[in-house]
């Protein structure tokens, strides 16, 4: 049991760093069938997310292998979802964030960067995709029950959003409630302290270090 | 509606001036673009694309946007009836687009677009590190020997200190590029090769904490519109060391 159960953690580590989803399937799969145990595979498997992360970071690897590292690790969990649900378990996250790029900007590979870090971070995260309004911001934070809710703006056109998302927190009186993180080409520490954001992050590394340390507390 | 307001042939922006517009990485453009470039055709104005690939995102390495900077030529032509483009990767850290990789990468596509088609392609130059700065200079430099050796049409100015602090842009950088560029003309590439090599080790460790540099308002004379004697120092010494590696100024 204890040969098959490294074997099949093995297998879904390899699938990870391949970005092979069906190679991850079938191994995730397997695992289930065999009752290995799952609480203890995900935290071998999120460490070498971490690594993917760690390499990316240092542009050993691009977005592209780092999303499909993640897609393959998010097709494992979604396979173990259930099974740890009926034992009444979960899988651990460090937090979850609603993310997306501000209204009128289709900008999204530092967004999409962002999102796929955070997720190899182990954060429960919420991409809304490009061009997303202010309410629709929240309203996802609302019914996710998020931490945090990033904001990515990648043109100066665009930046008052981040703004207008923030000011519309305060109006419905739920600012205290989520942490706002902005970040974006054109973006700045100033710019953040002036629209009264909480945190800045200038590239997707700080920006997981950043969502890390607001967990920490909250 | 800013292109609009500004498109007049009585002391507004020419016909003949460049207009640009952007095409978003990768290779995408909106109905924000497009609307843009009906305006343009309607006025009759020349249309220029300005674009970055992003090195370490979906154009992946140095090859990938090699690749999509190319690609950038023929869609903005055919999408956006542009008639002179400027790509240039840009670092998904850095935020510069004169990291070495980057710099092989835009002499190649200015190579293939020069020699392949009868495109016009500009080099724009996105430093580190902001005015009054040596380092300013030399990442202005090593993009601009590049590319005008590699066949590129024009250059096209900078966007000093990754383009996001205010008042970290002066003339005098950009002066500077024209002279650099001009003074390349005489360089084979292989020379070009070799001074390049060297200039970029003058800043490339320090691309991820550069310089900021000074303000508009620190680096010049507001009065005169002249720079003040010490961003005229650091543009001399910096001359003079381009000298003294083959490129005269």
């Amino acid at each position: 049991m204890a040969k098959m159960s490294e074997k099949l953690v093995g297998d879904m580590k390899e699938a990870i760093r391949n970005g092979d989803s069906e190679a991850a399937k079938r191994a995730a799969d397997l695992a289930v069938s065999e009752g290995i145990d799952l609480t203890a595979a995900i935290k071998e498997l999120s460490a070498v997310m971490a690594e993917i992360g760690e390499r990316f970071s240092r542009l050993e690897i691009f977005l592209t292998d780092l999303m499909m590292s993640g897609e393959a690790m998010k097709t494992i969990t979604d396979v173990f979802a259930p099974v740890l649900r009926e034992r009444k378990l979960s899988i651990a996250r460090i937090g979850k964030i609603v993310i997306g790029t501000v209204r009128g900007d289709i900008h999204d590979i530092g967004k999409t960067l962002t999102a796929a870090s955070l997720d190899a971070a182990a954060f429960e995260v919420h991409d809304l995709g490009v061009d997303v309004t202010p309410i629709a911001f929240i309203e996802k934070a609302r019914d996710v029950g998020a931490d945090m809710i990033g904001l990515s703006a990648l043109m100066t056109t665009t930046m008052p959003y981040q703004h207008e998302t923030i000011r519309l927190l305060e109006e419905m009186k739920l600012r205290s409630k989520y942490r706002v993180v902005v970040g974006g080409g054109p973006t700045t520490r100033e710019w953040a302290r002036e629209i009264g954001a909480d945190e800045y992050g200038k590239d997707c590394t700080e920006a997981v270090r950043i969502c890390k340390k607001i967990m920490e507390v909250r | 509606m800013g292109e609009i307001a500004a498109s007049s042939t009585e002391g507004g922006l020419r016909k003949t001036d460049g207009h640009m517009v952007a095409m978003a990485a990768e290779l995408k453009t909106n109905y924000a673009a497009l609307a843009k470039v009906i305006h343009l055709i309607t006025y009759g104005a020349n249309i220029n694309t300005i674009y970055a690939s992003i090195f370490g995102g979906f154009a992946g390495g140095a090859e990938g946007c090699a690749i999509v900077d190319t690609a950038l030529s023929v869609a903005a032509t055919l999408v956006h009836k542009a008639v002179f483009h400027c790509a240039r990767p840009m670092h998904v850290k850095y935020v510069c687009s004169t990291f070495p990789e980057a710099l092989w990468a835009l002499n190649i596509t200015g190579m293939a677009i020069s020699r392949n088609s009868h495109l016009l392609s500009g080099s724009s130059t996105f430093t580190a590190a902001g005015p009054c700065t040596d380092m300013i200079l030399y990442e202005s430099a090593a993009q601009t020997i590049g590319a005008t050796v590699s066949g590129c049409a024009g250059v096209l100015g900078h966007g000093p200190a990754r383009s996001i602090h205010r008042d970290r842009a002066t003339g005098l950088e950009s002066r500077f590029m024209g002279e650099v560029s001009q003074a390349s003309t005489e360089l084979s590439l292989t020379s070009a090769n070799e001074i390049v090599k060297d200039i970029i080790k003058k800043y490339a460790t320090k691309l991820e904490n550069p310089p900021l540099g000074k303000t508009f308002q620190e680096s010049y004379d507001v009065r005169t519109i002249s720079p003040t004697k010490e961003w005229s120092g650091v543009y001399e010494s910096v001359k003079k060391d381009l000298a003294d590696r083959g490129l005269e100024l």
